[in-house]
């Protein structure tokens, strides 16, 4: 890998972490996925450092082309991400529900 | 014995004083205490303003619910007030409430746990919506017998009354979108007895339904989905 290139995806994924810190110290992101999201940007600043890694690695799965088991890795880490996304919106629905529903009851309580 | 009548509303200010006439005319002389409640799903027309000026029983949810979470506060309501049976009547003016008493009739008896008001049994109801509408609650209706082994045809209906039980099988759990075909697989599923019984329904006055052509493939897709996913997770509460 060209070397600019590398400095580059280096500084992205630097970027990446120190926003990651902004947005958790700002309570925008749990401290639960900022560790997910920093997890991930950590894995990736290591492959770009050691690109030999990712070589073996390959090689020994059998990818003919090291990019493609990257490609096939960050496919099947995002659907998992949006999966679980959906799991979480699916859950704050049904607690957004349930508050609704007690906070009305309680209001038509009060009234009497 | 205390029954509740559940009439989700949204957007109803056009028919929900008819509705609530039509029940209270039919309150009288019955031997069981009868009560109505309005569950206002966040209407954005004039429904809370109308409910208030002629001193309806109603709940006013905070924010928009669907249908699901309407009716479901209607059965949670029901439990905490420990309600014998409860009813759900829709606020569009389809239903006619005189039907309500013979469908507590069988549950007061102990004959059955559900029972749903029915346009396709004895040929009673003269309105029986569009040509295409049956032939989805045609296959609805197949979909029902498959899960269940149970033939109930007119399973979209939204005029139905439960006992206590069911009651409590609603506060707890309630579908969110199109509930009814999935809620009787969930009943039967549960090992209760669900009767049809023969109503006049009648075509709504005002506004339009909820379900445009557009969206009646998703409904189908959706509805159909839910029911198998139902059946196959409520498999071992027999």
């Amino acid at each position: 890998m060209n070397l600019n290139l590398r400095i580059f995806i280096i500084l992205l994924m630097c970027a990446g972490v120190y926003s990651i810190i902004r947005v958790i110290k700002k309570k925008n992101l749990s401290m639960k996925y900022g560790l997910y999201w920093t997890t991930i940007f950590i894995f990736m600043l290591i492959l770009v450092i050691f690109p030999g890694i990712v070589e073996y690695v390959a090689n020994l799965c059998g990818f003919k082309e090291a990019p493609n088991m990257l490609f096939l890795i960050a496919i099947f880490l995002l659907f998992y991400i949006v999966f679980r996304l959906y799991i979480t919106i699916s859950k704050l629905q049904e607690i957004n529900k349930k508050l609704v529903q007690e906070l009305s009851i309680l209001k038509k309580d009060n009234k009497k | 014995m205390k029954v509740l009548v559940i009439i989700p509303a949204y957007n109803e200010s056009e028919n929900i004083v008819n509705t609530i006439n039509d029940i209270e005319k039919n309150c009288q002389n019955k031997t069981y205490q009868l009560d109505y409640l309005i569950i206002n799903d966040g209407s954005t027309d004039k429904t809370k303003e109308i409910c208030v000026e002629n001193n309806f029983n109603v709940i006013n949810l905070v924010n928009n619910l669907g249908i699901g979470g309407a009716v479901q506060t209607g059965y949670i309501y029901a439990d905490k007030n420990d309600y014998d049976i409860a009813i759900q009547f829709d606020g569009d003016s389809q239903h006619d409430a005189s039907y309500i008493n013979d469908l507590v009739m069988p549950i007061i008896n102990g004959d059955v746990k559900m029972t749903i008001g029915s346009r396709y049994i004895d040929n009673l109801s003269e309105f029986k919506s569009t040509k295409i509408r049956q032939l989805g609650i045609k296959i609805l209706s197949m979909v029902l017998k498959l899960t269940t082994k149970e033939k109930i045809y007119d399973v979209t209906s939204g005029f139905r009354a439960v006992d206590q039980d069911i009651i409590k099988l609603f506060a707890s759990d309630y579908p969110n979108d199109y509930p009814e075909p999935e809620t009787l697989v969930k009943v039967i599923k549960n090992g209760y007895e669900v009767k049809e019984i023969p109503v006049k329904m009648r075509e709504r006055k005002y506004g339009k339904s909820s379900i445009t052509p557009i969206k009646s493939i998703y409904y189908m897709a959706k509805v159909t989905y839910a029911m198998i996913v139902r059946s196959i997770i409520e498999r071992g509460n027999k």
